[in-house]
């Protein structure tokens, strides 16, 4: 069963055997057929002279009968077999797909017929072509970022001295609002788009990102960036980890903007959890801030997009977790903590439980 | 205090040096990977100002080899690469904060100041020594609550005294502190700073402890 042998060969011996069989089973109805006109002749007349072939079949019949049953019986069943080896290496083929589109694999594994392993290897080299594409996109995305934003803050920070400047004001007041303004617009650009491309491209087959060690990565780093908060994460420690069906990346990307932003708003904790239900990733960051009233958690999420000046971060940072959650099938929404502040919840696919780490 | 800014980009390295020599920091500029590390290396630096897109040598390389040169100075990064994923990276090479571009000046002088306290042990922005108060966000300083007008070298040598009130601070490693990589370097000019510093802050503040240095004094 497990040496994946050619289909051909698998197919050919299937229809000789079956011709065989097919073969066999004629010669033993013939056979019935025979005997029982023979037969019938014997138990209604007389005996009449035969032929000693008649008599030697006579003596034989049920053995040869038996025999030739038997035989086609048995090279039917053979056939079928081997015809059902050739179309499980099919099956196999579709149950190996599910991992691959459920995050749990990025790659085709296993060894099939020749005639079918081709077209494996070429699925697998057309998807490592497409990783290594989605990750020179990033790459990109990334340096065009890097050569906009650099001449962007140049500009931002020409204007805001000349803004501050003696005289600059009365002099300027125009051009400076306007340039400001528009600096202010293109860097807000620059920064929902970047993070739409890295999402888009995200959406890499099989991918998978596992949330407890994306969460200890990032604990790691805003316990620098907020020495004074406390990020606890609920539920740490039993049973395997959840896992994020998409790219760890993006993972990173909500979670860390939703962390920071409630680090920056908490008295002293902030905490995570994780549920899962079903196909479903919940992931909530709870802080014990001052929080947000219901009006005020609605327009956060609605005109999130814009650029604050006095909330730096904070808009953009919920407008770009809200975009790439949505980008996944999935959303972000507001509502009040137990811990006494304000709750982000990220609804995520979820991938199926994978091997325990 | 004295600051080493990393930026390849000649504008907004320009802008940055200016705004934090307006704040009143020693400041040297690097433009390349190499040059960011060797200045990193043999100076003693209250904070550096680092871009990780560099030529020459990635500046979280240039990072981690000061750190594995056991070169603990608090390092900011400031970057265009605002992902988590690259945050985590240059937290984890060592750096004490990270700053996305585009950023504005006053945010940038705020995490300077912040990581130079931190750096020093100091929880609060005041620095209090006896009747001396030092406001780091203002920069201003107050005596027995009245301002004292300082020059930015008596301001630096001052701050830094202030930094580490707790311990004896050498005559060597305050100039090392108060002076940018190109200025003119002369160790007594220091005791002019002090003698100057004790006219306009009460003798009592700086005692000088001999053959090794100055010592804030802050009665408790």
């Amino acid at each position: 069963v497990k040496a994946p042998a050619s289909l051909r060969v698998r197919l050919l011996a299937a229809g000789v055997l079956w011709g065989c069989g097919a073969l066999a089973a004629g010669s033993a109805v013939a056979a019935i057929l025979v005997r029982r006109h023979l037969g019938g002749d014997l138990a209604g007349s007389p005996p009449t002279p035969r032929g000693s072939i008649d008599r030697w079949f006579l003596a034989h019949a049920t053995l040869t009968i038996w025999t030739l049953g038997s035989a086609a019986a048995g090279l039917l069943a053979f056939g079928l077999s081997a015809m059902r080896g050739s179309v499980a290496a099919l099956d196999r083929l579709r149950a190996r797909m599910v991992p691959l589109r459920s995050g749990l694999a990025t790659r085709l594994t296993g060894e099939y017929p020749t005639e079918i392993q081709p077209l494996v290897d070429d699925l697998n080299v057309l998807l490592a072509a497409r990783d290594e594409a989605v990750t020179r996109a990033r790459e990109e995305a990334g340096t065009l970022a890097h050569a906009l934003k650099t001449p962007l803050s140049a500009i931002a920070n020409e204007v805001s001295a000349a803004h501050g400047a003696p005289g600059g004001k009365a002099a300027g007041e125009a051009w400076h609002v306007v340039i400001g303004e528009q600096v202010r617009r293109m860097q807000g650009t620059v920064g929902v788009h970047l993070a739409r491309a890295r999402a888009a491209a995200g959406g890499r087959v099989g991918a998978r990102a596992d949330v407890r060690s994306t969460l200890t990565a990032l604990r790691r780093a805003l316990a620098r960036l907020h020495p004074d908060r406390e990020i606890s994460v609920a539920g740490d420690g039993n049973g395997a980890s959840p896992a994020f069906r998409g790219d760890r990346q993006d993972l990173e990307e909500m979670l860390g903007n939703l962390l920071d932003n409630a680090c920056e708003w908490s008295t002293s904790r902030v905490q995570v959890s994780a549920i899962l239900t079903g196909d479903r990733l919940l992931l909530d960051v709870d802080d014990d801030g001052p929080g947000l009233d219901s009006a005020a958690r609605r327009q956060v999420l609605a005109h999130g997009t814009r650029l604050g000046a006095d909330a730096p971060g904070a808009g953009l940072g919920l407008a770009i977790v809200r975009d790439v959650a949505a980008l996944y099938g999935g959303g972000l929404t507001l509502a009040a903590s137990p811990l006494g502040g304000l709750r982000a919840r990220l609804d995520l696919p979820a991938a199926a439980r994978g091997p325990s780490t | 205090m004295r600051i080493l800014v990393v930026e390849d980009e000649p504008v907004l390295s320009d802008q940055v040096s200016a705004s934090l020599r307006f704040a009143g920091y020693a400041v040297d500029v690097a433009r390349d990977g190499p040059q960011a590390y060797a200045l990193g290396d043999v100076n003693a630096y209250d904070a550096v100002i680092l871009d990780l897109g560099l030529p020459g040598m990635d500046g979280l390389t240039v990072l981690g080899r000061w750190r594995r040169a056991g070169r603990a100075m608090p390092v900011l990064i400031l970057t265009a690469r605002d992902s988590w994923h690259d945050k985590v990276e240059g937290i984890d090479a060592g750096a004490d904060d990270y700053l996305a571009k585009p950023f504005r000046m006053e945010e940038l002088l705020a995490r300077v100041r912040a990581i130079v306290r931190r750096a020093a042990g100091r929880a609060t922005p005041e620095l209090v020594c006896g009747p001396v108060c030092l406001d780091t966000r203002s920069g201003r300083v107050s005596c027995a609550g009245l301002p004292v007008a300082l020059t930015a070298h008596e301001h630096r040598l001052l701050a830094y005294l202030m930094h580490h009130a707790d311990r004896v601070v050498s005559r060597s490693e305050l100039v090392e502190h108060i002076y940018a990589e190109e200025a003119d370097r002369d160790s007594n000019t220091v005791e002019v700073f002090v003698s100057r510093l004790r006219r306009k802050l009460g003798a009592a503040i700086i005692t000088t402890v001999r053959g090794t240095g100055y010592r804030l004094e802050c009665p408790s």
